[in-house]
């Protein structure tokens, strides 16, 4: 995939620490020639790049992505420790990793090339050799899915694919060359990959990469950078909304990855300017996204219209509250450049068990002058990017002593986004003291930060339907009584 | 040591007690306030405070001691640790102070 201006000498890719302007990538591209040319590794040999928002973790996957390499993307797990090589699907025959440069190289073969640190290479020992198929390995960009509580899955994208889903992103949000782009979000997702460093770097904008984005860090780098366009989350644009003192108005924020609260979206909108929704997934790319062209209301509302190429349908569901949820559905998608498919860790293709259209799992509808996202299906919800399953919430309160069962539900908003309260009900055997504080307390060593309930209820028992299943909706419904009841007792 | 630095001292001192009291008390850690090092660095690698907690330890701070921060002095140098926060803190009071009394 050729997108790169090399001829550009003013606009910079940069961290923070290191600042490269695109005319002088082509140097650092030679190096990495002679890396892998002494090394006989060819595009027939598939690799995993270990990635982090650094000029450069960002200056190899450009190279892999032009030079048609076919490669696995992946982020080190948080509980990894350094000295240990990562394990990688056995169908990557390299492993890649990038020692970050204490202090900024002198020359631009240093940036990858110093005697003790940059660009460091292992053979999988797991590696299950070539491809037999003689047919010739597609340019392929393979991701997992988020699946922070789930099992990920692996997913392959051809980069024919993925450059119209980098196109269509920088087309609907209109990106210039003169852009000055902020990205504190990984770029090791596709999120900030192809909707924000590559079309950037298509339209040959500068870029800010950056890593482990809090509110202090990014005001030092908003500072220094001077950006104009910025990816964000909706949880960071809260952050700014609440810790930034003065307005400072942006041509444009896009926000994906969780929906924007109606007060967060207008407040943000005009104090920063003007601010859009997209929506995708990492099987899809960017399925919709609203354009600065759009009004207020409209850019509030919907994701936007759906890019170029793209099919939606709704699949209507039966409620209770019909009147309520009327052209309510769930949204299925169709892509034209969407994913190949799924793939299992040896590389073999997965077939979809539904064919072309991709089921969204999430609940919409769709407008005319946009699509418009509810929330997600199933029991689950979407904190700080991130998707939390009740399951995975329940099943870790329930391995406390004590606590026979848990019910997580989700009401209302909490700084973390969707508020989960979780009813948690004792033994009746136990001897153990059961409070709510102490369980709270044990999910910090249970659970991500981001799957900790923000609330917990001991209840004696929990209501139950006809069928012997816990009623959800009932708990739901009474949460707000039983919280405040708890707190005054 | 002369008496306006055994002041600063002492005033910084009594700045980084308050400061664990905050985080222990008020803010979402699951941190006790014996467990806190005045010298861990806040973010990762130390304390652990996460992006929320930030947000909501500066709207602490400046509720409890009664100043505001600049979009400038919202910078990590600054919340390298407690001691450094603290100092930081400290000389906000006494600045505060000293505009107090030119004004009257």
């Amino acid at each position: 995939m050729k997108f790169i201006n090399h001829s550009l000498s003013t606009q910079v890719l940069t961290d923070g620490q290191l600042t490269l302007s695109y005319s002088k990538i082509t140097p650092v591209f030679e190096e990495l020639d002679r890396f892998f040319g002494d090394r006989n590794i060819d595009r027939g040999d598939r690799l995993a790049l270990e990635c982090v928002n650094s000029v450069p973790c960002a200056l190899v996957l450009l190279y892999l992505l032009e030079r048609e390499y076919s490669f696995l993307l992946f982020s080190r797990a948080a509980n990894t420790s350094e000295e240990n090589k990562p394990e990688i699907p056995p169908f990557c025959h390299y492993g890649l990793q990038i020692d970050s440069s204490p202090e900024a190289p002198e020359t631009e073969s240093e940036i990858l090339f110093h005697r003790d640190r940059g660009l460091k290479i292992w053979e999988n020992s797991l590696w299950m050799g070539k491809n037999s198929s003689s047919e010739e390995l597609k340019p392929t960009l393979y991701l997992r899915t988020s699946g922070s509580t789930g099992n990920p899955k692996l997913v392959a994208h051809s980069h024919a694919n993925l450059r119209n889903n980098i196109l269509n992103c920088a087309e609907r949000l209109n990106l210039r060359s003169g852009d000055r782009i902020a990205i504190p979000v990984p770029i090791f997702h596709l999120y900030g990959l192809g909707a924000g460093f590559l079309p950037g770097v298509m339209v040959g904008a500068s870029i800010d990469l950056q890593k482990g984005a809090n509110l202090l860090r990014y005001l030092q780098r908003e500072r220094e950078f001077n950006p104009n366009v910025a990816f964000m989350t909706p949880i960071f644009c809260e952050t700014l909304l609440r810790g930034r003192r003065s307005p400072r108005p942006y041509k444009l924020t896009v926000a994906a990855g969780d929906r924007v609260r109606e007060d967060t979206f207008k407040q943000y909108n005009d104090r920063f300017g003007c601010l859009v929704k997209l929506y995708g997934s990492t099987e899809m790319g960017a399925i919709a996204a609203g354009s600065p062209d759009d009004t207020l209301e409209v850019r509030d509302r919907t994701v936007g219209q759906p890019m170029p190429g793209v099919q939606m349908r709704l699949e209507e569901q039966s409620f209770e509250n019909i009147e309520e949820m009327e052209g309510t559905g769930e949204l299925w998608c169709k892509h034209n450049c969407g994913f190949e498919g799924y793939i299992d860790e040896k590389g073999n293709p997965l077939l979809s068990e539904t064919g072309d259209w991709f089921r969204t799992k999430d609940f919409g509808r769709i407008g005319k002058d946009g699509l418009e996202v509810i929330g997600r299906c199933d029991h689950s919800v979407n904190r700080n990017g991130l998707l939390v399953f009740f399951t995975d919430v329940e099943k870790a309160i329930e391995s406390i002593a004590g606590i026979e069962k848990v019910v997580v539900v989700s009401k209302g908003e909490s700084q973390r986004g969707k508020k989960l309260f979780a009813y948690c009900i004792p033994a009746k055997d136990t001897k153990v003291e059961v409070i709510a504080t102490d369980i709270r307390s044990h999910c910090f060593d249970l659970l991500p930060r981001h799957a900790i309930p923000d609330e917990i209820i001991i209840e004696k028992t929990l209501p139950l339907l006809p069928n012997g299943k816990v009623d959800r909706q009932k708990l739901t419904q009474k949460v707000d009584w039983d919280t405040i009841h708890q707190n005054n007792t | 040591m002369d008496k306006t630095a055994t002041d600063k001292t002492a005033m910084d001192k009594t700045a980084v007690e308050q400061l664990k009291v905050i985080i222990a008390d008020e803010l979402d850690v699951n941190l006790t306030k014996e467990e806190i090092d005045d010298n861990a660095p806040l973010f990762e690698g130390g304390l652990g405070l996460d992006s929320i907690v930030i947000v909501e330890l500066i709207s602490l701070i400046e509720e409890k001691f009664g100043i505001e921060f600049a979009d400038t002095e919202l910078s990590p140098e600054y919340f390298s640790n407690l001691h450094v926060l603290a100092e930081f803190v400290s000389e906000k009071l006494a600045s505060r102070a000293k505009v107090a009394e030119s004004v009257r």
